[in-house]
């Protein structure tokens, strides 16, 4: 039976260092073992890479309980692949688990009825750089901002800057050559720029 | 402007706890009972579809054309024999019979292979008697059911819950070539999530809250979903209406018959 989390112990969210954690990638020989199928190793490797893939699912799929359950998946579907992957000639351990969950984020948001953002929506307006320079209100902006992306363009944003993945791995994570990679990364940017001008001046006063 | 300071300020959901613990909870249960599913390998090769839909599609283009060569010198067969011959099968397919093709029960217990019938391969092919019109792709059945008659008037099912990687539905395929069990549960599984999310985690039952909902559906050689009956969900009045309703959204691959599926789904805990 599953017992419910007291909030207060785990809080619902929290914004977590989104910079190059999969830089610290598992050691060969778990991954050796984990080819093996073995579970304590498999058990590490979850331990090691959950707050990527759940970074990645949050930001391709908004949060909510179906992260939890895409996370699960992806974990799962690795184990089956375990056996396909050399640890000692593939790409970093990190990269082929986000392939994983980036795709199944695609599936699902393309199955998904298109989240309702409404460019035109007058919340927009009320976002002025006086009124958001709270962090919490610019995470929840680009969140809004995001949904306007398409799923592919999403995955590459949030691949590329969030999780430092090289433009040619993405490439081969989502399937097409890099020069679409690029394409669909100057969009999304371009995009959000213009959904997020009201930040982007912030910046430049803060830059100053 | 600043990608970086975005990106550090869109949160994130974290990781419960007791992940590890779920996800290798999981992982013991398909082991002990593994999925007939091909394992998904990480994709190496370019493409937009999923590597489900290309294997998927790999697959049925190799089969196409074997699966036509059968096809056609079968009815080349039956043309240079006796076309005097009426074959039950050929009736229920074309609707000659309607309460053969209305008794998915029936259909699952004589396609479910019979103690004394002849031998199911394990890829789930077998041919049909011998006034069978011609081969029948039987949708695989079950490890755990394999050479076990159905229960009489039911279809074949065990508790399915939702999370749950044994979680298995059961086929009763028209005559005709039909859909494999491996694609249902591929569908039943890229679905099952969204059941659980939009119909039970709706309702935000306590945590030792428990419902079943037997689901029936009939998949279209189209791949839609025709007809969708539900029982079960004592307790929770908008849950079959809700599964029902999202079940009939569902999308199969194409095929060349009806196919009837029951689909057992279990509920619990908050």
């Amino acid at each position: 039976m599953m017992r419910e989390r007291p909030v207060e112990e785990v809080p619902r969210a929290t914004i977590l260092s989104t910079r190059s954690p999969e830089r610290d990638e598992l050691d060969t020989p778990t991954l050796e073992r984990c080819c093996a199928s073995d579970p304590a190793a498999f058990r590490a490797f979850v331990t090691r890479y959950e707050r990527t893939v759940f970074a990645l699912l949050s930001r391709m799929l908004g949060r909510g309980p179906e992260v939890e359950d895409m996370a699960q998946e992806t974990f799962l579907r690795a184990f089956r692949a375990f056996p396909t992957f050399d640890p000692r000639r593939a790409a970093r351990p990190s990269t082929w688990l986000l392939t994983i969950a980036t795709r199944l984020a695609i599936d699902e948001r393309r199955r998904r009825a298109p989240d309702p953002v409404d460019e035109d929506d007058p919340r927009w307006d009320e976002v002025t750089p006086e009124r958001q320079v709270e962090r919490v209100e610019l995470g929840s902006a680009i969140e809004r901002a995001a949904a306007t992306l398409s799923p592919e363009q999403r995955a590459v944003f949030v691949l590329h800057e969030a999780h430092d993945v090289s433009l040619s791995e993405i490439a081969e994570i989502v399937g097409v050559p890099e020069a679409t990679v690029k394409t669909r990364l100057f969009r999304a940017r371009q995009k959000l720029r213009a959904l997020l001008a009201s930040y982007a001046e912030d910046d430049a006063r803060d830059d100053t | 402007m600043s990608s970086k300071r975005w990106i550090d300020a869109w949160e994130t959901e974290p990781p419960p706890a007791d992940f590890a613990s779920k996800v290798m909870a999981a992982y013991e249960a398909e082991a002990s009972d593994p999925p007939r599913t091909a394992p998904t390998s990480p994709p190496k090769h370019r493409g937009k579809t999923s590597a489900a839909g290309r294997s998927r599609g790999a697959l049925l283009g190799a089969s196409i054309a074997a699966i036509a060569m059968a096809a056609a010198w079968f009815v080349w067969m039956r043309r240079a024999d006796d076309a005097g011959h009426t074959v039950a099968p050929v009736a229920a397919e074309r609707g000659e019979d309607p309460s053969r093709a209305e008794t998915p029960a029936a259909g699952v217990t004589s396609q479910t292979a019979p103690p004394d019938g002849p031998p199911v391969a394990s890829s789930g092919v077998r041919a049909e008697a011998s006034n069978g019109p011609s081969p029948t792709l039987v949708p695989p059945v079950p490890s755990t059911e394999r050479g076990k008659p159905a229960p009489s008037g039911e279809v074949a099912s065990r508790p399915c819950a939702l999370g749950d990687p044994q979680c298995q539905p059961t086929s009763a395929a028209s005559p005709g070539e039909s859909l494999g069990m491996s694609d249902i549960e591929g569908v039943v599984r890229r679905n099952r999530n969204d059941v659980k999310r939009q119909c039970w985690s709706a309702l935000t039952p306590p945590a030792d809250a428990r419902a079943r909902v037997n689901v029936g559906l009939t998949i279209l050689p189209s791949g839609a979903v025709s007809a969708v009956s539900a029982s079960g969900g004592e307790g929770f009045p908008s849950l079959v209406p809700c599964v029902t309703g999202r079940v009939r959204t569902w999308r199969f691959p194409r095929s060349d018959g009806e196919t009837r599926v029951n689909i057992p789904f279990v509920f619990a805990g908050s």
